[in-house]
């Protein structure tokens, strides 16, 4: 019974929230996205208060009123501090480098301090378990813009939508706490979590698991024929570490392979539900991507001719990952 | 756990120090051992040269500490010992502080033993002391805060709290006027153990003369007219001692019938001579307070007793502000109640037979008490008698001593021998101990009177005139009452024998004399508006200010008070701090970017400068090698460039300019046939 209430409460204030610090790239703090309440040890220190009160009643003594009093007053003109420490902060976030369900993404997020303003102890997290998405604590200094990098821990494929960023101080007194949830659209995709399973390669008309022609490189023995120098894309298992241990620079192993070689990857191949399937095109295409084929993909609403590039490679994987999200169709 | 920030610590244990320095004064010394001990370990632990106590080792130490203090004091209660608890259990908090929290529990415990110290010591002084040890108490405060700003904490940490301590000013003074001063919500009895310099409750010969040697403050007296009263009526009457043992004269205690204000006889309110004063009181833990000829009771708290004397109903274990009259009728005049009567009559059998004889002897040679006491300050005048601070030692029958034998001494041995043989001889008489004299400050108007002004002297009754002061140290030492102890013992070097560096002794100097009445002035000021700002206080000064002194008023300036601090924070928060000047090159470079809005060309954060002009470039072929030159020109200004050339920027500037002039056409041009 209490659950339900708890759960209607959070989806009207996630309802308030989001009326009231809509999703955007940019956030300057303010007003109406500040919220502020003093902390434990503003209570503690507000028993302080009174027990000095208390004294300078029963000894008659003005000069223990005089630090009652001002140590009142700045309290509550700490509360102006407290406030003050995020008002005019500008976040934005940029574009995070995309990842596979289960991995940390590093979100890149930048906060201009705005003018004349520093802003000190700002301590930032995706709320979730703590252990989970690592605090920051950082500092801006007036007329300056920083950058702070944050780990969360993706769970779905799909857009990145890490939540609401907190974004908390008790700076100057520790007396009071004052808090934003910022919603960032930090535009980046999670791509599903790769499963290797072995190849089911099918032409490009009917399934018989056979490569399709190799390039003039590719004779087919897998043998080993020379050194070459190093291209950017080759893959580790390629590099002669040895050759580089000897202080030959960086060189690749030329293998006789199977790369160039163009082959499809076809979902109907793949068993499980579409989510399996899913995982298990990821692993495929990464595969075909690490060995150097020419792979083309074939899945609903993708059909995708054989090719072995980056951009390839990345298409591919943004189809995974907004697979079945209807918004994030018009966007590819 | 949120860690302690390494310069929080500095600070913190700055701030314990300084809080704890002046409580050294009247903690025993073993108190500053431990804390010596304590700041050294955890300076130790700070460097890393010393780990951390375990749970034993706080254990055992808190178990220490409380028997330390329980045998220090013997158990006894008092102020100091409850300061002592306060102290040991910081020192304690401060060597187990690691994390955050307990770093607050620093703070808060040094402004709370910051303000303990000002229960012992309210000097100028002390609270100019007190105000630098809450900046740094505040900037400790702050500097927990201050995680990852390394080495600019300090500087940040004291930043703030100088702004905001000086912030909180207005509203602080707004509370110290307007916030209802009430009476002790219970009586307290944690009081200071303290042993003040002052008159007490019972004098022996030689009492008095031992304060003499101090140049303590006493009271301070303002008159309500600011005319300085004549020298020789300054005698401040305290105490009264009626009762004799044969050696001490004893203030009787049992002389409880007092009439509280206002059922006090009240002041005749139109005669001319009546004069108002205001006396701040040090403290005395006495219950007595001290009146210029006989006083009354003028506001709660204070009574008038049967024997005359002015009563606080608490001791006075604090700085005492209150009102007194000089009155020129006699309030206790009519008749000695025969129990009074006896009371004053009562000598113990057998002591000093030599001045009984006398005494009997003067009196049936005189015609009435008048004239019987004028015989005696006469023989005291005339005879070779002597004042002096350091008369010899007299054995039993120390008034035949004195009297017949050696003949010197102070005002405590005249008045005792004078009323001795006024008791002998069936006249009611009684020693009175308070205060004669004192120092007028002529620009303040007002007098001071410290403890070397203590004096003794008589009262003798007569009948149908009532109690009538008779002073036998002015029959032998007139200089005394007119010119001040110095004057009168100018032979000797007694006065304030003890206090070799006492600015008293330098008054023939005129700096040290002037420097030391200016710091008595300054003093006065801080006693007078801060110190002495009680529940009366408050209410003449609101009355005169504001007309109305209400608890309703003061409530309301203090909810006003608060209400303008939110105003005015308000206020601020909404004032938006202008962006920065652009520079003119951001100028120029947000009208391109304008020039080229029909264009529906968005720039993201990210852009730089180049990927924009070659988005426009695609959009805009015709201008091409423009825009191209431009972006090279841009990238060659912000990442190449070190140093400023006026000639290179200008032209920056006019490229940008010219090529926005040929966007803003090209722009419109497509914009139109699309």
């Amino acid at each position: 019974m209490l659950g339900v209430f708890r759960q209607r409460f959070q989806r009207r204030l996630n309802g308030w929230l989001d009326r009231r610090i809509p999703l955007s790239r940019s956030v300057e703090l303010g007003h109406r996205s500040i919220f502020i309440v003093p902390t434990s040890t503003g209570l503690v220190f507000s028993v302080l208060l009174l027990l000095l009160l208390v004294t300078a009643i029963n000894y008659q003594n003005s000069l223990i009123y005089g630090v009652c009093f001002w140590l009142f007053s700045m309290a509550m003109g700490g509360m102006y501090f407290t406030f003050r420490n995020l008002k005019g902060l500008t976040l934005s976030a940029r574009e995070a480098v995309p990842c596979f369900v289960g991995e940390a993404v590093d979100i890149p997020v930048r906060l201009d301090s705005g003018p004349r303003r520093s802003h000190f102890a700002l301590w930032m997290a995706y709320p979730n378990d703590e252990d989970e998405n690592p605090a920051k604590v950082v500092s801006v200094t007036s007329e300056t813009e920083i950058e702070v990098t944050l780990a969360y821990r993706t769970h779905t494929r799909g857009r990145l939508r890490p939540g609401r960023l907190k974004l908390e101080t008790r700076f100057p007194l520790g007396l009071y706490r004052a808090w934003s949830y910022v919603d960032l659209e930090v535009g980046s995709l999670i791509y599903p979590a790769p499963e290797w399973t072995p190849y089911v390669f099918s032409t490009g008309k009917e399934s018989d698991g056979e490569l399709e022609g190799a390039t003039l490189d590719a004779t087919g023995d897998q043998d080993f024929r020379g050194l070459r120098p190093y291209q950017p894309g080759d893959s580790m298992k390629q590099i002669a570490w040895k050759q580089m241990a000897r202080g030959k620079g960086l060189v690749s192993k030329d293998f006789d392979s199977d790369q160039g070689a163009s082959c499809w990857l076809d979902w109907n191949n793949l068993a499980g539900d579409t989510e399996q399937r899913l995982q298990r095109m990821c692993g495929w295409i990464l595969q075909a991507h690490e060995e150097g084929l020419m792979y083309g993909v074939r899945m609903p609403g993708l059909e995708a001719a054989p090719e072995h590039n980056e951009v390839h490679l990345r298409r591919c994987l943004q189809h995974l990952a907004l697979f079945g999200d209807e918004t994030g169709e018009s966007n590819s | 756990m949120t860690q302690l920030p390494r310069t929080a610590l500095l600070w913190l244990l700055a701030a314990l120090v300084l809080a704890l320095l002046p409580h050294a004064t009247h903690l025993p010394w073993g108190f500053v051992l431990l804390a010596l001990l304590v700041l050294g370990w955890r300076w130790l632990m700070h460097q890393g040269r010393l780990p951390y106590p375990g749970k034993v080792a706080k254990t055992i130490a808190v178990v220490l500490g409380c028997l330390g203090i329980a045998v220090v004091f013997k158990n006894q209660f008092s102020l100091e010992s409850a300061v002592a608890f306060f102290v040991t259990a910081s020192l304690l908090k401060l060597l187990e502080m690691k994390a955050r929290r307990d770093g607050y529990v620093i703070v808060f415990l040094s402004y709370f033993l910051l303000a303990a110290g000002f229960l012992f010591e309210q000097g100028v002084l002390q609270g100019l002391y007190g105000v630098a040890v809450i900046w740094v108490i505040t900037a400790a405060l702050v500097s927990l805060q201050l995680l990852d700003t390394g080495k600019n904490s300090s500087a940040i940490a004291s930043r703030y709290a100088t702004v905001m301590l000086l912030a909180a000013l207005p509203l602080m003074l707004v509370f110290y006027l307007f916030f209802p001063r009430l009476s002790p919500l219970w009586s307290m009895t944690l009081q200071s153990n303290k042993a003040y310099t002052g008159l007490s409750g019972e004098m022996s010969p030689g009492d008095i003369a031992s304060l003499s040697r101090s140049d303590e403050l006493a009271f301070r007296v303002t008159f309500d007219d600011g005319q300085q009263p004549a020298r020789k009526d300054l005698y401040w009457r305290g105490v009264i001692l009626d009762r004799y043992d044969g050696r001490t004269w004893r203030f009787s205690k049992h002389d409880r019938s007092v009439s509280w204000f206002p059922s006090a006889h009240s002041p005749h309110p139109n005669n001319q001579e009546t004069r108002y004063y205001e006396i701040i009181q040090e403290p005395t833990a006495e219950h007595w307070l001290f009146t210029m000829k006989h006083g009354t009771a003028l506001e709660r708290g204070v009574g008038l007793s049967s024997t005359g004397l002015v009563l606080s109903k608490r001791p006075v274990h604090q700085r005492k502000r209150y009102r007194g009259v000089v009155d020129p009728y006699n309030p206790v005049l009519g008749s000695l109640s025969s129990w009074q009567r006896g009371h004053n009559l009562a000598l113990p059998d057998n002591v000093n037979p030599r001045a009984r004889a006398w005494a009997q002897e003067q009196h049936q040679a005189s015609t009435d008490s008048m004239d019987f006491i004028h015989r005696l300050l006469n023989h005291f005048n005339q005879q070779q008698y002597f004042y002096t601070l350091s008369p010899p030692e007299l054995g039993s029958d120390d008034i035949d001593a004195f009297l017949f034998d050696s003949r010197r001494g102070f005002c405590a041995h005249y008045a005792g021998a004078l009323v001795f043989m006024a008791r002998s001889v069936g006249i009611p008489a009684r020693v009175v101990a308070g205060y004669q004299g004192g120092e007028w400050h002529s620009e303040e108007k007002y007098l001071t009177v410290r403890q070397f002004d203590a004096h003794a002297w008589t009262e003798i009754w007569i009948d149908g005139k009532g109690w009538a002061r008779v002073d036998p140290t002015a029959a032998v030492a007139p200089e005394r009452i007119e010119l001040g102890l110095e004057a009168a013992l100018q032979d000797e070097a007694s006065f304030l024998q003890d206090n070799p560096l006492s600015a008293h002794r330098f008054r023939g100097i005129d700096w040290i004399n002037s420097l030391r009445l200016k710091m008595d002035s300054l003093n006065y000021l801080w006693h007078r508006w801060v110190l002495s700002y009680d529940k009366d206080r408050q209410k003449s000064v609101l009355g005169n200010w504001f007309n109305s002194a209400s608890y309703k008023d003061m409530l309301s300036w203090l909810a006003g008070g608060i209400v303008a601090l939110f105003l005015a924070m308000g206020v601020l928060l909404l004032i938006r701090q202008p962006r920065h000047r652009a520079s003119p090159l951001l100028k120029r470079w947000h009208k391109l970017q304008q020039a080229a809005a029909p264009l529906n060309m968005p720039s993201s954060p990210g852009d730089t400068s180049r990927v924009w002009l070659m988005r426009l470039a695609e959009r805009l072929p015709e201008l091409r090698p423009s825009l191209t030159a431009l972006a090279n020109r841009m990238d060659e200004s912000l990442y190449i460039e070190a140093e400023q050339n006026a000639e290179r920027d200008a032209q920056l500037l006019k490229q940008i300019h010219v090529l926005t002039r040929l966007v803003r056409k090209q722009a419109r041009r497509q914009a139109a046939t699309h």
